[in-house]
């Protein structure tokens, strides 16, 4: 059987094999996201379930880096705020 | 077209729209389109933040200021929704999907 | 009505069209053109019903966008299209200092050549009423405009005096107006202009009479950058009336009877002045209203019924209502003064579109989103729709239109012309779809190929360009770079065998769906049951490695349904061989979980209920309409099968559950058709099951969980403990089933604990009130001491 079928041609058919599974999103704004995935575009647009969102951020006069999260049912996030997407089994 | 679609089925229900400047307005998605520009009826947002939306009852979004859609997740068939992905995916890779 | 004295009874100078024209009746004559014409939106663009704008010129035409396709004269070569050029040149001056100094020259010419068309077609105009009869060789300008007769009513109605034009020109009546005219309009409104003058221009130049002796002296007073502006909003002008042709041709007869010689002075002016407007409609500022942009107004505004405006020096001829500017009271044109103000506000920045190129704005939107296939694009929706059934999904047939079903308020907001508009609409996107059909059909996606590759075009599925490398030779001899190729033991690799899978599904399903023929060799081997790929432990095809992921196992029935019974059957022999390489399965096992208190992970727990849900629920399906021997045979790759560990299995749910199925089928089977099973059949289902029982016998005790168990000597609590525990006694009632006596007193004897300690659990729920608990546990009980024709109570077992 030829190896063909399992590459992957293009990049966002990475995204595809993590559709049903966890995934981690690292988002612009300091923002990452690990939920399960059920809807990609081409713009990266997602729909991620059971998401939790950690937002890092930094106080002022203090270097420490801190973040709180936020947790969703279901989340749609807007592909332009995408920076990377992985599987959560690598991260 | 998948989230245009998507957004269709969640017309006349309520959502929960974050902007990328972080003010976060709830109301109910009266109509999308394929940039996914929305408009919100009965609105109501993190008014302390941002008081000047007290007074605004409808509004329209441009699908550009969107950061996150919070929807309820009985509202969504995620079977579906994830079949839906894949047909995208291969209509979008040139993968015929259908006899037509 | 006669057109300029245009003479009926004078010879055709074309056949059929001209004959209409012998009528005089020139709204018959322009309907018969405008078939001929074949501008399928020219009704849209105008609207229907011509009356409605009625004998009003639109000599601004405020449209000024003048790209108009339709308006090239298909007689012309290119060749002396091209001539155009020359004309446009003097333009360039006018945003090019330089250009301007040097071109002064060349310019005149340009300009000369311009006056003189003006006054061709002036002289064209009025030669019909004189000679008809010679009109076809005299007059080619209008011969050839006659099959563009649009072109041609509108020289005669809006330009009935080309060389007062000229003149008024040459006067610098309005080139003061220029240099805030053309700047103002985007630049590709002025190339869509000058494409335009290009088309009409041309046959000004074409015809290139004699020069009248009386503009051509006259043009060098013009500012250079004029001319050119002017001789675009001319042929703009000529353009436009073409479109609206119908109300040009009525009133130019009105016009003759007014002010037969056209050579008079009063005509230029206006006509220079509904150029200018034309043009300067858009910078006039609100401020200080030009008296052109006015009049423009009033021309443009279509509203015939008003008088000339009283500060217009030159009476307006063309209107017969404005021929007497004078009976207007003071009040009257303050009234129309106002409005017109007001109006000219309004209109500043419309007619930037035409309706036509609205529509075409729109066909372009629509191309985007249109589609020949709504299911596919809007899957999600309408198939949600369909399952959830809150609405109607008949109104949702197409996404074109529902598109439309909204667009139709927009086109004009005139109910009758939003109809209009949307039945043409309508056809368009069947058009639409038909030529997006066939060019994909042609190209496969819509493309434009070059030497390194295609580059996609965009649509609103893919809005960027791509490009998109050839791949030489066929597809079957893809080479692949091979860090593209996952590692067969990656988890990557595992999730793009699934993915393959859902794509010939999702095929499949799509096929089903059309009634159409179904293969399933393509789904078949992107199950890959046939290769295999090593684990850390044993080597075994990628699907048996894969069905433990949960997208595996959700599309596990999907992808069963299209296999043929061949397949299907492979497919569990494959899966019964194997039971002990499934993840899920063997992670089921308690035994995995000694250090934890034997309590199941609780991502393990929700796999094996997806598992039963999924996976079990086809393979019971198929195994209950299976034959003996096709029964007998899965029994056999579990039991003798050399990946099997059958203790193991047992103290799996899922192993214990697919054993109980199949020993039960067997049993059924036997019992209800044993004439048609052989001997040897019968004999070999012995043989198995003395393998099966001879794997379990002495450790029969080991199937119970020790959360589950209640022999006092095993039992451990957990979360799990109330959990349902019936499965072991429906596999030890198979059992004893199909065993003989001995194995029934065998397996008794083993499990003689578990047996008195479920009474014993049951008495205990019943002293505390849980009768329904106590009840259960019993029931379950009895299941399988009932084989054997036993019964028990909260005490003791009697017989039945």
């Amino acid at each position: 059987m030829s190896e063909s079928n399992s590459t992957s041609s293009e990049p966002l058919d990475l995204i595809r094999l993590c559709l049903d599974e966890q995934v981690f999103v690292k988002l612009r704004g300091s923002r990452e996201m690990v939920g399960k995935l059920h809807a990609y575009d081409m713009h990266c647009n997602m729909v991620l379930s059971d998401a939790t969102e950690t937002i890092f951020y930094t106080e002022q006069d203090s270097p420490e880096i801190k973040s709180r999260t936020k947790k969703s049912d279901m989340v749609f996030i807007r592909g332009d705020s995408v920076i990377l997407v992985s599987d959560a089994a690598n991260v | 077209m998948l989230f245009f679609s998507f957004f269709k089925t969640l017309v006349d229900q309520e959502i929960t729209v974050e902007l990328k400047n972080d003010v976060e307005i709830k109301g109910t998605l009266k109509s999308i389109d394929q940039y996914l520009n929305l408009k919100l009826d009965n609105i109501s947002a993190n008014t302390t933040k941002y008081p000047h939306l007290i007074a605004v009852r409808n509004l329209f979004i441009r699908g550009s200021n969107i950061r996150y859609i919070h929807i309820n997740p009985s509202l969504v068939d995620t079977n579906l929704l994830q079949d839906a992905s894949r047909r995208e995916a291969m209509a979008s890779a040139g993968d015929k999907i259908g006899g037509k | 009505m006669s057109f300029f004295g245009f003479d009926p009874s004078g010879p055709p100078s074309s056949g059929e069209k001209d004959q209409k024209l012998d009528t005089l009746d020139f709204e018959e004559t322009y309907e018969g053109l405008g078939e001929q014409d074949e501008d399928a939106f020219n009704d849209e663009t105008f609207g229907a019903d011509v009356k409605e704008i009625g004998s009003n010129f639109d000599f601004t035409g405020g449209l000024k966008p003048a790209s108009k396709p339709q308006t090239v004269n298909p007689n012309l070569s290119y060749a002396k299209a091209a001539q155009v050029d020359q004309v446009i040149a003097p333009m360039a001056s006018l945003w090019n200092e330089e250009a301007k100094t040097a071109d002064s020259a060349s310019s005149q010419p340009a300009s000369e050549q311009r006056v003189l068309s003006l006054e061709e077609i002036e002289a064209k105009l009025r030669q019909p009423q004189q000679q008809v009869p010679q009109m076809p060789q005299m007059n080619p300008y209008m011969y050839q405009q006659q099959q563009q007769l649009l072109v041609a009513a509108m020289a005669s109605g809006q330009f009935p005096n080309p060389a007062a034009a000229a003149q008024a020109l040459a006067q610098g009546y309005f080139p003061p107006f220029q240099p805030g005219v053309m700047p103002f309009m985007p630049f590709q409104a002025q190339q869509m202009m000058q494409q335009g003058a290009l088309g009409q221009g041309q046959q000004p130049q074409q015809v290139q009479p004699p020069p009248a002796g009386l503009q051509v002296p006259q043009v060098p007073q013009v500012p250079q950058s004029a001319p050119a502006p002017v001789q675009q909003q001319q042929q703009q002008q000529q353009q436009q009336p073409a479109l609206q042709a119908p109300q040009a041709l009525q009133s130019p007869p009105v016009l003759n009877a007014a002010s037969p010689p056209p050579h008079s002075s009063q005509p230029v002016p206006q006509a220079v002045e509904q150029k200018v407007p034309a043009s300067a409609s858009a910078p006039s500022s609100s401020a200080t209203p030009a008296p052109q942009s006015v009049q423009q107004v009033g021309s443009s505004d279509a509203t015939g019924n008003f008088p000339p405006l009283g500060y217009d020096e030159k009476p307006r001829k063309q209107r017969p209502q404005r021929q007497n500017p004078e009976n207007l009271t003071q009040e009257e044109r303050e009234k129309l003064w106002r409005r017109q103000n007001k109006v000219s506000a309004i209109i500043r920045c419309s007619g930037f579109m035409n309706p036509r190129d609205k529509d075409f704005v729109t066909r372009v939107q629509l191309s985007q989103i249109v589609t020949d296939d709504p299911y596919n694009e809007d899957f999600y929706c309408q198939v949600y729709r369909v399952l959830n059934s809150s609405v109607g999904e008949d109104d949702m047939s197409s996404i074109a239109q529902k598109y439309l079903d909204q667009s139709g308020h927009r086109l004009g907001g005139r109910e009758k012309r939003a109809d209009v508009a949307l039945q043409r609409m309508q056809q368009q996107v069947s058009k639409a779809v038909t030529v997006a059909k066939e060019r994909g059909e042609r190209t496969g996606v819509l493309a434009k190929e070059g030497a390194l590759g295609k580059v996609s075009v965009g649509s609103g599925k893919q809005p960027r360009k791509q490009l998109v490398i050839n791949t030489t030779g066929s597809s079957d001899e893809v080479v692949v770079p091979k860090e593209n190729v996952y590692s067969k033991s990656s988890r990557a690799f595992q999730l793009s065998v699934i993915e393959d899978i859902y794509s010939q599904v999702l095929k499949l399903e799509s096929l089903e769906r059309e009634n159409q023929e179904r293969d399933s060799k393509d789904l078949w081997n992107a199950l890959r049951l046939n290769d295999t790929i090593e684990t850390s432990s044993t080597v075994v095809s990628p699907f048996i490695s894969v069905l433990s992921i949960d997208k595996a196992m959700k599309v596990f029935n999907r992808l069963f349904h299209f296999l043929n019974p061949e397949q299907k059957i492979k497919l569990m022999e494959a899966i019964f061989a194997n039971l002990h390489n499934i993840d899920v399965v063997m992670k089921g096992s308690y035994a995995n979980y000694v250090n934890e208190n034997y309590e199941i992970p609780k991502t393990e727990k929700s796999k094996i209920e997806l598992f039963q849900m999924t996976v079990m629920k086809t393979l019971v399906l198929f195994v209950s309409e299976s034959d003996f021997q096709q029964v007998l045979r899965f029994v056999a790759l579990i039991v003798k099968g050399g990946n099997n560990n059958v203790l193991f299995l047992s103290t799996t749910k899922i192993g214990l559950s697919l054993i109980t199925i199949l020993v039960s089928r067997l049993e059924l089977i036997k019992q209800e058709f044993s004439a048609g099973l052989s001997p040897q059949d019968l004999a070999q289902w012995q043989t198995i099951y003395d393998h099966l029982f001879q794997a379990l016998e002495g450790r029969l005790a080991t199937i119970f969980p020790p959360y589950l168990s209640n022999d006092d000597a095993r039992k451990v609590r957990n979360s799990e403990s109330k959990s349902d525990d019936s499965y072991i006694w429906q596999f030890l009632a198979s059992l004893s089933l199909a065993g003989l006596l001995s194995h029934q007193r065998i397996i008794v004897d083993e499990i003689r604990n578990e047996i008195f300690g479920s009474m014993g659990v049951s008495k205990a729920l019943k002293e505390s009130g849980d009768l329904q608990g106590a009840e259960k546990h019993l029931s379950n009980l009895n299941l399988f001491l009932n084989v054997m024709g036993l019964k028990a109570s909260e005490s003791d077992i009697t017989e039945l």
